[in-house]
């Protein structure tokens, strides 16, 4: 009888464990992301999209080696009806923030430029990695507030304009923000 | 000497079919992923009018096994279109079909996130701990299956709890292992702190420094949980096939006890003592059937 219920306690506590790891490591995910790193999804054209906000200085453990980086994948697709080229721009950079800009499972993207060269047709879809070094981040409560842009090569106009906001945590009067979602 | 050389003979097979398995489904190298998402894009070229491949095939645009678990309990009319579009996200549940009658041998056999058994064998064993024999995996393994599916709940958006179902998924390490592997080191950049925790978790503590290498598989692995749950419940039907052990032959060695990747193996008193095969686990390595000097085990129908 005693050895039944002591089996049946370890099934009990393990069951909890097991139940309690998938809480926990989506809790402290969301708490750190801000301050680390996102992937969206957006599509274009579009004349709303939902901000990026991040949290500079809200980061996790990985961010004890690397501090001063916050990064989003932006992956994007084309519901128009028809196929488009496009190009990208960070609107109201400010000198102490620098960009790496790279593609994300996209062919032809273009690190300096900072477009792709190929059509995208319908449906088609590319992403767009994004990684802001941070320099001096100072101590005004925000470090960045501006615009991910995406445009038509061919035509100058804006398909997509999401706002993008950095935060810093660690200034004092401090805007409390979420993020978007994955 | 002749039982050392099955075993070895067992092993390069092992190796030969993760590799197999890599070059079918792992990142933009795998076979079985480029093929689906060319063709499909050619579908979709043709049905809009436009000829442009841009996406490069990777695990999330092809093989997820993870996403969708989710999908179909939450939001089973996106799962059907999305799997119209891609059949390839029906797999895990080809996969769990497949283990009802046969057992979870995609584990055992083909998935590439299998790696860190065979890295972990090649590490001295005084730099690796052993839980054989110690604990009973399928409490916490069903426990965090439950917890996967709960934390995914709609009602959970907006709130701190959130789906684990991306950032913390071995595959994509999987993927970025092999991706280093060919010169392309951009999974090891802009770690996350959920990859980082993966990373260690999957690749480092219960991978290559755990005895058998297959923590987070009898741990933390969703898609495996479903698996060893289908092929538990099918053991039960006459024509399943299944690991069994014939008693009469077996000395208690402990051999395999000691040897099973996932820990599946345990020599209990009962009455008398005897050896246990705890399918919840067992992935089908058959690591055991080719290390018992005596033959007691076997992978069979009935
Ligand atoms: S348990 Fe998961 S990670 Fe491990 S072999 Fe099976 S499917 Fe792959
Ligand atoms: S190796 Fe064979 S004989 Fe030894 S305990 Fe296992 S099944 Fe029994
Ligand atoms: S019980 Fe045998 S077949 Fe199953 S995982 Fe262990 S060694 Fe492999």
């Amino acid at each position: 009888m005693a050895v039944k219920s002591r089996a049946a306690a370890i099934l009990i506590i393990g069951v909890l464990l097991g139940f309690a790891i998938p809480v926990g490591l989506g809790v402290y995910h969301s708490m750190v992301r801000g301050g680390e790193s996102y992937h969206l999804f957006y599509s274009f054209p579009s004349e709303k999209a939902r901000p990026i906000i991040f949290r500079y200085g809200a980061g996790g453990i990985a961010k004890i080696l690397d501090p001063n980086t916050l990064g989003v994948t932006i992956s994007l697709t084309n519901v128009d009806k028809k196929p488009h080229m496009i190009g990208f721009k960070l609107e109201k950079l400010p000198p102490n923030i620098h960009v790496h800009w790279s593609g994300f499972h996209t062919k032809g993207f273009n690190e300096e430029k900072h477009l792709i060269e190929r059509v995208l047709g319908p449906r088609s879809r590319a992403g767009v990695h994004l990684t802001f070094f941070i320099e001096q981040a100072g101590d005004k409560p925000v470090i960045y507030s501006g615009y991910f842009k995406v445009y038509d090569l061919k035509t100058g106009d804006t398909l997509l304009k999401i706002p993008i906001k950095i935060l810093n945590v660690k200034a004092a009067g401090a805007e409390a923000g979420g993020g978007g979602r994955r | 000497m002749k039982r050392k050389i099955i075993w070895r003979k067992h092993l390069v097979k092992r190796v030969g079919f993760l590799l197999l398995g890599t070059a079918m489904f792992t990142g933009s190298y795998g076979l079985v992923m480029t093929g689906m998402t060319h063709l499909l894009l050619a579908v979709e070229a043709k049905r809009f009018g436009s000829v442009l491949v841009n996406s490069v095939p990777t695990i999330h645009r092809a093989m997820c096994l993870r996403m969708p678990i989710d999908w179909v309990i939450y939001r089973p009319e996106f799962f059907i279109s999305r799997t119209f579009g891609n059949p390839l996200y029906a797999l895990i549940f080809i996969l769990i079909a497949i283990s009802f009658f046969v057992g979870p041998l995609f584990c055992g056999w083909l998935c590439p996130a299998g790696l860190t058994e065979h890295l972990s064998r090649l590490m001295p064993s005084r730099l690796k701990f052993s839980l054989a024999g110690k604990v009973d995996p399928a409490p916490l393994r069903y426990g965090f299956l439950i917890g996967y599916i709960f934390v995914a709940a709609p009602m959970f958006r907006g709130t701190p709890i959130r789906s684990i179902c991306c950032s913390y998924c071995n595959w994509t390490w999987t993927e970025h292992v092999w991706e280093a592997v060919f010169g392309d080191f951009h999974g090891f950049i802009a770690w996350t702190s959920a990859g980082l925790i993966t990373f260690l978790l999957w690749f480092l503590i219960l991978g290559i420094f755990m005895k058998g290498g297959r923590g987070f598989c009898i741990f933390l692995c969703p898609a495996g949980a479903l698996m060893n749950l289908a092929y538990f419940l099918g053991k039960h039907i006459p024509f399943a096939w299944k690991l069994k052990v014939e008693k009469e032959k077996c000395t208690l060695c402990g051999i395999c006890v000691r040897e099973c990747p996932t820990l599946a193996l345990n020599i209990v008193a009962k009455s008398e003592k005897t050896l246990t095969i705890n399918h919840h686990v067992c992935n089908l390595c058959m690591d055991c059937v080719n290390l018992c000097p005596t033959n007691a085990l076997k992978y069979g129908k009935g």
